[in-house]
């Protein structure tokens, strides 16, 4: 009978804490443990011989950090997160205004077009991207039937094309972050902004922009990060002239065999989307100090 | 009369029943009861036809069941050197220089000349160095280009230099078998593949060709559809896709240099060291380079036969590579040199 | 509509008082304001006049369009007829930023990410003022709402009435011609709530601003403002003072609207001396002023709770039969005594000390000055 009642309040005590249980079970196996080996890993070194020998070394690192080519590929890397978010937002911002403001009934079907990028593989995706935008695909070809140019313009296996293709792909997590923190803002707050005197353009900018700033911030994080570590549009559409981190990790890992250097390279972009995280969060903090009780 | 006529329908259900799903099953399952079962992979797409031309007429001899996957040289060898030990398969299929390195890992087990009474009846190259699988089929990296397209066709592996091709050229990225490449053009140099000197002038030379390369290719298939959609003129493609392209499209041929050649990679069959069933899977290893078995894979896969007395039908020889055309790369020499070469192709042609 | 006649002849009194409104210039002029809502009709025909100083309050059930009414003053909705007159000026065509009003808003809209100063001076920074003279209008508007020391906190981080004065500091800031109150009192508790209608009353008037209150509480709309207008499907039913509209209300809406009223069935009874009015539990009495209705007529009878006189023994003016207490009920200042009478529930409000004694089950008179009661003919 003590028993049963000790176990009793031991299930109660533990009750708040098992609800984190299936969570842990997919992410202590499958994210957990791989991070840890992939840190293990980044230590060893590699041996053109036998694959990867255990040992303690920085060589990776230092590698990594001191070779050009390697810089190359991380400023490359930024730069197109930089870019595809800041180009995200500029797409996603109207839209997602659009959506809450003035779509109706148009609304859930504005909502569904966001959506689909999310439920249609990105390998189906890119395929109609090639379509599209290969040397002699619908865009090429529509432009040389008007004569608006001469020859193709060469979209498909170039910055461009993968620009594009990033750009589509992540474009739903700008989306909807967004239209979740524009959905949020009270009408009232717009009545209360005009009522003062305010017009729509001083409305739309000291009252809806500041108060989307955190779904933007939401959007700019989730973009960042996936672009940051996408491998299939850099490889599919992108061009090997401009290296991209995710591809570099592949070719290291797979056509070097140098598993402890692409581990290495995978920890530092961790890391870097860690730093872009905490500096993002920062900056949220220091100049929109009220988005945390919001 | 209602008690019987459900007892009717019943049966009639429990009948359609075992005819759509039971029976055919039923009786599969009753002849494989006894077959030990191997786990077998394969490359995907066009290597499914590997289960009609070697799988299924292995169970039908009632030497044993297979179960294929999908698995590419890249794959299979991080599984198996994750699950070390207890490996996930039975038989990998590698392309030689991931055959040569895993083998080198201890992944593998070794044949010895054995375990293959039929060695004889296959080309000289069939058994990986060290024994550590056997090539069942040749592949090979050709270039295919489009007729149409080149003001002459493409005879030398130097012609991807040409000045009229501009922009009109595709090439594998680092992650795909480059050294082969790198190698042949060393060759089509008139240097040795084992020259370092040639091996420069051979990055020299690629380096040229650079401004001829629309793009370089991470994936086989892109190569594929840029030269059917017309994007490129020419394309560097592994010789078995370069038989299915120049099979649907008429006016793309193979170029197949005569005097330079081709590198052929032999795709090997590797038994994983630990694995069970280890007589079952040494009978597979055999019953895939027996004539039928080889006659199968020409015939639908358009692969480059190792049986040395399996001649490519009439109909088929201009799709398939021609053996005397192919020149065998060491590939102990391409595995070792392999890091360096990616690394420069990375650095030095693709970039 | 049922009208009802003025009952009382201390009206004539109430009416001056008033319309001493009438004397001083009018501010805000709705003229037959209508407006509709798909096939509902929100507003309809509306003619109201708010004067100079006054704190009018629209006073009405949810849904009645006193929100909508105020949405078109301050020029959130467009009306699909009439005018709206500020100081003379037609705002039909002004949009709502170039209004000269003040809003306070039901749940304050105080912007989030913006401290109490920058809510302050949101309005004063839209029309441009220079920096310093914000900063002291800001100041004024600070001290003027006891919101010293709150000026950087951000809205989440204030009490329900800190935010209420924050929302009427913004709105007072921008020095508006009329100020508009929606609501502005139903988000706080009752103790605060009370507190801050003798507050903002006194505030208001000290300043002498124009303001209009939409609310649906009685109580609010008696503490706060000095004139009352009922709206009643749309329409503005009545307008008037506090005690006129509750002394006097012009219908039956009106009537049940404002205090908690006893509706009793009765005829009417002609006989020589005058006419007599009898409710269905036999209470006669000479309705004031006279019905015009025939004999026998079937009227109907409201009496307020509070004008319900109890006691032991049969009373002399309206003798009847008695009936039985139900429940008894403590309200503080008042008891409230429900009683079954003839089968028909009666509400009493009777002063704490007075009604101290009754219980339930026992036997109780039922009374009302004649004066009291309201007598409808049934239509």
């Amino acid at each position: 009978m003590a028993a049963g009642a000790r176990f009793a309040r031991a299930v109660r005590r533990a009750g708040p804490w098992l609800w984190l249980l299936p969570a842990m079970t997919v992410l202590v196996p499958f994210f957990l443990l791989p991070v840890a080996v992939l840190l293990r890993n980044s230590v060893y070194r590699d041996d053109p011989g036998a694959l990867i020998v255990p040992d303690f070394v920085a060589t990776n690192y230092l590698r990594i950090i001191t070779d050009p080519y390697y810089a190359d590929v991380f400023v490359n890397t930024l730069m197109v997160a930089f870019g595809v978010s800041f180009a995200a937002l500029m797409i996603g911002y109207p839209f997602a205004y659009y959506l809450v403001r003035w779509a109706g009934r148009s609304r859930p079907f504005l909502l569904w077009a966001v959506y689909t990028p999310l439920i249609v593989s990105v390998i189906v995706r890119v395929f109609g991207w090639m379509v599209i935008t290969a040397d002699s695909g619908l865009i090429n070809t529509a432009l040389l039937s008007m004569g608006v140019i001469e020859r193709p313009v060469r979209l498909l296996y170039e910055v461009a094309g993968m620009v594009i293709g990033l750009t589509h792909r992540y474009l739903p997590l700008m989306v909807l972050p967004l239209v979740n923190s524009m959905a949020k803002i009270d009408r009232a707050l717009l009545a209360a902004s005009v009522g003062l005197g305010a017009g729509a353009a001083r409305t739309q900018l000291y009252v809806v922009l500041p108060l989307s700033i955190p779904g933007a911030v939401a959007g700019f994080q989730l973009v960042f990060a996936g672009v940051l570590s996408d491998f299939v549009l850099p490889n599919l559409m992108g061009t090997t002239r401009f290296r991209m981190l995710a591809p570099t990790i592949y070719d290291e890992a797979v056509a070097n065999l140098s598993w402890a250097t692409s581990a290495a390279m995978a920890i530092v972009m961790l890391l870097l989307v860690v730093a872009m995280l905490v500096c993002t969060n920062l900056a949220l903090r220091r100049f929109a100090p009220w988005a945390r009780t919001l | 009369m209602t008690i019987h006529r459900r007892r009717f329908l019943r049966g009639c259900a429990a009948t359609g029943a075992m005819a759509l799903v039971g029976a055919p099953w039923g009786v599969r399952r009753a002849a494989a009861q006894d077959l030990k079962t191997i786990r077998v992979t394969q490359f995907g797409g066009p290597f499914q036809v590997v289960k009609t031309a070697i799988g299924d007429p292995f169970e039908a001899a009632r030497q044993g069941r297979v179960i294929y996957e999908v698995e590419n040289s890249v794959s299979a060898l991080t599984k198996l050197q994750a699950q070390k030990g207890n490996p996930p398969f039975n038989i990998v299929m590698f392309s030689r220089a991931f055959a040569i390195r895993a083998g080198k890992a201890g992944l593998l087990t070794t044949l010895t000349l054995a375990d293959v009474p039929g060695l004889g009846e296959l080309s000289p190259d069939a058994m990986v160095p060290g024994g550590f699988g056997l090539g069942i089929m040749l592949d090979s990296i050709d270039i295919a280009y489009d007729t149409r397209k080149v003001s002459a066709p493409i005879t030398s592996w130097l012609d991807l230099g040409r000045a009229d091709l501009k922009g009109q050229v595709v090439m594998p990225a680092a992650a795909l078998p480059i050294q082969f490449i790198v190698m042949q053009i060393a060759r089509s140099l008139g240097g040795s593949e084992k020259s370092d000197k040639a091996i420069n002038d051979a990055f020299a030379k690629l380096k040229e060709m650079k401004a001829n390369v629309r793009t370089f290719y991470s994936d086989p298939i892109q190569a594929t559809q840029m030269i059917e959609r017309g994007d490129v003129a020419v394309a560097v493609q592994f010789g078995i896709r370069t038989s299915h392209i120049i099979k649907a499209n008429p006016h793309i041929a193979r170029a197949s240099p005569e005097k330079e050649g081709v590198p052929g990679i032999p795709y090997d069959l590797c038994i994983t060291q630990g694995s069970d069933n280890q007589d079952v899977a040494r009978r597979y290893v055999n019953f895939a380079v027996r004539k039928e078995s080889q006659e199968g894979l020409v015939r639908d896969l358009l692969a480059t036969p190792v049986h040395k007395a399996v001649a490519v039908p009439a109909d088929l020889k201009k799709l398939v590579v021609d053996l005397k055309r192919v020149w065998f790369p060491d590939e102990e020499y391409a595995a070792a040199k392999q890091p360096e070469w990616s690394q420069r192709w990375t650095r030095e042609v693709q970039s | 509509m049922i009208e009802v006649r003025p009952p009382s002849a201390k009206g004539a009194a109430r009416r001056a008082a008033g319309s001493a409104w009438a004397e001083r210039p009018v501010d805000l002029a709705l003229r037959c304001v209508s407006k509709r809502f798909g096939g509902v009709t929100a507003v309809s025909d509306c003619l109201l006049d708010v004067h100079r100083g006054e704190i009018l309050a629209l006073l009405g059930p949810s849904g009645c369009g006193k929100t909508t009414l105020l949405n078109i003053v301050a020029g959130f909705e467009d009306p699909d007829a009439g005018t709206v007159e500020l100081r003379g000026r037609a705002l039909n065509e002004v949009p709502p930023n170039r209004r000269e009003t003040g809003m306070v808003f039901q749940h304050y809209a105080l912007f989030p990410h913006m401290t109490v100063r920058g809510n302050i001076a949101y309005g004063l920074s839209a029309r441009r003022r220079p920096r310093h003279e914000i900063n002291d209008q800001v100041d004024d508007a600070i001290a003027l709402l006891k919101l010293d020391g709150l000026g950087e906190r951000y809205p989440s981080e204030l009490s329900g009435g800190q935010k209420q004065r924050v929302a009427v500091a913004r709105a007072l800031a921008v020095r508006p011609q009329v100020l508009l109150l929606d609501e502005a009192f139903s988000a706080l508790d009752k103790n605060l709530r009370e507190e801050m209608q003798i507050e903002l009353s006194l505030l208001l008037r000290r300043l002498g601003i124009t303001t209009i209150l939409v609310t649906h509480d009685q109580r609010e709309a008696f503490a706060v403002a000095d004139r009352i207008a009922v709206m009643e499907h749309g329409r503005i039913v009545q307008v008037g003072t506090p005690s006129e509209v509750y002394l006097a209300p012009r219908s039956s809406f009106v009537l049940e609207f404002l205090g908690s009223v006893n509706l009793l069935a009765g005829m009417i009874r002609g006989r020589a001396d005058g006419q007599v009015a009898q409710t269905a539990s036999g209470i006669s009495f000479r309705p004031q002023p006279p019905v015009e209705a025939p004999d026998g007529a079937a009227v109907r009878i409201y009496v307020r709770a509070e004008d319900v006189a109890l006691s032991r023994s049969p009373t002399a003016v309206h003798a009847a039969g008695p009936g039985t207490v139900l429940l008894v009920t403590f309200l503080g200042p008042v008891r409230r005594v429900v009683i079954d009478l003839g089968g028909q529930q009666v509400l009493a409000e009777r002063p704490a000390g007075e009604t101290g004694d009754f219980g339930a089950g026992e036997r109780v008179f039922v009374d009302f000055r004649p004066g009291s009661a309201h007598v409808l003919r049934d239509s």
